[in-house]
């Protein structure tokens, strides 16, 4: 930011407008101290609220719910004990009341990850209402039918009719999506949803994320498939995932496998996609 | 180190053999090449506008970030210091630790060179006007000069080191200075006292320094010692697994402590180079979040994500390590196979470290398999965890392997302090602890480093204060006892001190003050065997490599840090190790009085004394303890001395202290 200038010219206020706009734009958040010398702070402050951006006590912002938005729609799922990274200038109150105002609007959903609540996109193929029910009473008959295995000494039962069973819990719930595709033909679509999950910093996109972006063009297993395609062309990698049993079950189904029992739960784009 | 390459599926920082495709994350070891460079030259050219920089580099398990700082180590040379530090799992990283830890690695070499002797002679060599290129022959002339020269010419240099940065300590300055010059003994001692640890007295007498360094003075020795270094060969500190620092409820004060030390070396250290390693996705999930943005600002002023090897350099790395196979039968792709080779270069998701476990595998099989399909995957899910080492040997094995793969590097660890005169090391011997504490429920133990006793046991008859006596020095050691002394009033003491470093008897005022301690109702001693102190190194290091998914199974899978624990439970019998039994079981024999065995070890093995003695003659009852030791590890003094009452007149004692073998008749 540019500082009002010592002489006693009167400052540029048109200058330092843009100025503030600018890192507005880029850091979606600016102290009102920072915006320029006292005198002309309290005029700066009220046109950049002309402007549309929320003014708090000590900092001015892009409205928070417009920052959330656009979190969702690079397809970040949002925990709320962590919205401080995703929301700039708000207090946690602040942002998490914004949070649940889009939740009641429609614009996301709030699903319970093992402990913590998330904010997640609105397009996200979630479980709920009487779905959730049904998974619920699907899950307790399996665990019904595997305790009573358990209780009988020397008993044991077949991991493919548990693991049909696990299936069998969600696959009611799914829309009808299978559709034959073939893989090539949505590879272009399938670098598109990698670019915009694309973590700024370490330039990763997530596969579950990728995933769910494709949701309303294809299914689990075409999107699999896809992602497989454009990695062995070269315009992608597949990493595996390195992390401390940090996926969730729904997450891992959603990652090809890899090699010697990975998942590829992380993809990059290489030189030859661009 | 590492034996051949292929028994040595993880990367050994300290290897001396390294097979290197050097176009593999070229750009990372850019990154650093540059950041050392660049350190160098501000050092030199504008040495007041000289500031540490700090870089993240992140990668999936087995991507090489271990192997990048083996390669530059030795790429480098003489050109830089390194330094590898691998977390602590129970209690915060502190800057002594820090400097513990470059003065201990000051004393290792590459390529044959030692880099204290690359520190030093590349300052000597670019502050006296010559080309700092070969710090070794620098060090050579200096050698050769007349002691008084040699002095006159050191002090030279710390005049003008001082005239460039007015605030670096003096007398760290000139101990640093004159290591590479003194005897083997008096370079051990010097580098004891610059680690900031507790030296022993004939340790402060060679060095001439009154005490050992004190709490004070440990960041100005940091400052001191990364600003000379930067002139010649600037340190690299790489913080490796990283990932380590995430466990539990515990994880975000270990990582803000872990921030505030990377922040403190940042601003308070200059010139040094800091590379932090960690695993991408819990860098992305767990680290960063957990960091302030004051923490992020200095720890990922750059980041560099490891590439995973493209389809040609898959090929290239095939082909180095064919080359490295004695005797080939077949040129490439024997011994792996064009159909492996294939599968090698083509399958997503290949990293070096998987790609290296199926070669193995292929070389194991005598070559050429074609037939064979590929590895079935193994999945590593949370869920299916038990399946894991109860359904495969092949799993068990490849634990059993690791864990005497851990357990050695422990033993050469703790030799290694021992010939420098050293205790173990008591954060990491109190971090083996707090492990070892999961597999012997009911105790619990929590660390406390800057505390008299630094760990306290919750047992069924209530907490247990336990003190590891690690100093070298009588004075510290005898006010370290006093305190102990004070807290046997109020419950139970255990005081633990290795049994190679027994209290000498010309420590009066320590045994007095032992023996005080030992009037006390509740006070305990414990001798500490070296193999008691390895199995803590070890298992605390084999949880810490399960973390970061560095432990692998015979086929490649990485072992998942439950199924580490459980093989751990299964296995080892944590809670029946004598010196846990000592905690809790103090009535049943367990307690030492000092000079006795510590353990319920098993009976050692017969005349493993009298062989050592009959090979050494004449020695010190001491060193004959740790000589029998290190051959038998059951063997403790009391085993040691019974074998010596057996053997009757074939052995004659000189006084209590020292034994020699009488000749055979």
């Amino acid at each position: 930011m540019p500082k009002g200038s010592r002489s006693k010219s009167a400052p540029d206020t048109v200058a330092l407008l843009s100025a503030a706009v600018a890192t507005l734009d880029r850091d979606k958040a600016v102290a009102r101290s920072s915006l320029g010398p006292p005198a002309v702070r309290d005029g700066l402050v009220e046109s950049l609220r002309r402007r549309g951006y929320e003014v708090g006590p000590k900092f001015v912002r892009v409205p928070i719910a417009a920052q959330l938005e656009e979190a969702l729609r690079e397809g970040n799922f949002i925990a709320l004990k962590t919205l401080g990274v995703h929301v700039r200038g708000a207090a946690a109150a602040e942002a998490r009341e914004a949070a649940l105002l889009l939740v009641e609007k429609g614009q996301a959903h709030l699903v319970l990850r093992t402990h913590s609540e998330t904010l997640v996109p609105a397009r996200t193929d979630i479980v709920s209402g009487k779905a959730l029910t049904a998974a619920a009473a699907r899950a307790t008959d399996l665990a019904k039918y595997l305790q009573k295995a358990a209780r009988k000494k020397g008993t044991s039962v077949l991991r493919s009719d548990v693991r049909e069973l696990l299936e069998g819990a969600l696959h009611d719930l799914q829309h009808g999506r299978a559709r034959a595709v073939d893989p090539g033909l949505k590879v272009p679509r399938i670098l598109r949803a990698v670019e915009k999950a694309r973590d700024a910093t370490l330039g990763l996109s997530f596969v579950p994320k990728v995933v769910a972006l494709l949701a309303d063009e294809l299914d689990r297993d075409a999107a699999k498939a896809a992602l497989l395609e454009a990695a062995s062309r070269g315009l992608l990698e597949l990493r595996p995932e390195g992390g401390l049993g940090r996926l969730s079950e729904a997450e891992r189904l959603a990652c090809p496998e890899g090699p010697q029992g990975t998942r590829l739960s992380w993809a990059r784009l290489t030189e030859e996609s661009a | 180190m590492s034996s051949t390459l292929f028994d040595a599926i993880h990367a050994d920082p300290w290897a001396e053999q390294l097979v290197d495709l050097p176009s593999l994350n070229a750009e990372a070891s850019a990154a650093i090449e540059e950041s050392i460079v660049r350190q160098r030259e501000v050092a030199r050219t504008l040495p007041k506008e000289l500031h540490s920089y700090s870089l993240v580099i992140v990668g999936p398990a087995g991507a090489g970030k271990t192997h990048l700082f083996a390669r530059l180590r030795r790429r480098l040379g003489p050109k830089a210091v390194f330094v590898h530090i691998r977390p602590l799992l129970n209690s915060d990283m502190t800057a002594r630790f820090v400097l513990h830890e470059i003065a201990k690695q000051l004393g290792y070499a590459t390529l044959g060179s030692r880099q204290i002797d690359a520190l030093v002679g590349s300052l000597l060599a670019h502050l006296e006007g010559a080309a700092s290129t070969f710090p070794q022959t620098f060090l050579e002339e200096i050698r050769r000069l007349q002691e008084a020269d040699r002095i006159r010419r050191l002090d030279d240099v710390t005049e003008r080191v001082l005239e460039i940065w007015q605030d670096l300590d003096e007398t760290y300055l000139r101990r640093l200075l004159e290591v590479p010059f003194g005897t083997p003994a008096t370079q051990r001692a010097g580098l004891a006292w610059l680690s900031g640890r507790e030296c022993d007295e004939a340790q402060l007498a060679r060095i001439g320094a009154p005490a050992s360094m004190e709490e004070a003075a440990v960041v100005p020795a940091l400052r001191t010692l990364s600003a000379v270094a930067s002139l010649g060969a600037p340190i690299v500190l790489a913080f490796d697994q990283l990932e380590n620092l995430v466990d539990g409820d515990e994880s975000k004060s270990r990582l803000l402590a872990y921030g505030n030390l990377a922040a403190e070396l940042v601003d308070s250290a200059r010139g040094v180079v800091l590379v932090h390693m960690a695993i991408d996705t819990e860098w992305k999930s767990a680290l960063e979040p957990s960091l302030g943005a004051s923490h992020r600002s200095r720890i990922a002023m750059r980041t560099k994500l490891l590439s995973l090897p493209t389809p040609a350099e898959r090929e290239d790395l095939l082909r180095l390590w064919a080359g490295r196979v004695p005797d080939p039968s077949a040129p490439f792709p024997w011994p792996f196979g064009e159909r492996r080779v294939t599968r090698l270069c083509t399958a997503p998701g290949m990293t070096p470290r998987m790609m290296l476990v199926e070669c193995r595998t292929a070389i194991e099989s005598g070559g050429i398999d074609e037939s064979m399909p590929p590895p079935q995957p193994v999945p590593i899910h949370p869920s299916k965890v038990p399946t894991d080492p109860e359904g495969t040997e092949g799993a068990r094995d490849a634990l059993a392997a690791e864990w005497e793969r851990q357990l050695e590097e422990a033993r050469r660890a703790l030799d290694e302090m021992a010939a420098a005169g050293q205790c173990a090391d008591a954060a990491r011997i109190a971090d083996g602890f707090a492990v070892a504490s999961r597999f012997a429920s009911p105790l619990t133990v929590e660390v406390k480093l800057r505390e008299p006793a630094q760990l306290t046991w919750q047992t069924p008859a209530g907490p247990v204060r336990m003190a590891l006596l690690h100093q070298n020095h009588p004075r510290s050691l005898g006010t370290s006892l006093a305190k102990l002394t004070a807290l046997a009033e109020k419950g139970p003491v255990l005081a633990l001190r290795e049994r190679a470093h027994e209290l000498r008897p010309t420590w009066k005022d320590s045994l007095a003050k032992r023996a005080a301690l030992l009037a006390k109702k509740h006070a305990r001693w414990l001798a500490f065997e070296r193999e008691d102190a390895a199995r803590l190194l070890a298992l605390a290091s084999i949880l810490s490599a399960a973390r970061s998914g560095d432990v692998t199974d015979l086929t490649g899978c990485k072992v998942s840090v439950e199924s580490v624990r459980m093989w751990v439970a299964d296995t080892l019998n944590v809670p029946s190790w004598p010196i846990l039994k000592a905690i809790t079981a103090p009535s049943e024999g367990e307690a030492d009085e000092p000079g006795e065995a510590s353990s319920e070890a098993g009976a050692p093995r017969s005349g493993s004394a009298m062989s050592v003695l009959l090979r050494l003659r004449v020695v010190s009852l001491d060193r004959l303890v740790r000589e029998v030791a290190r051959v038998d590890r059951e063997a403790t003094r009391s085993s040691v001395l019974q074998e010596l009452e057996r053997a009757g007149d074939r052995v004659r004692w000189f006084g209590l202290a020292v034994v020699c073998a009488r000749e055979e008749a």
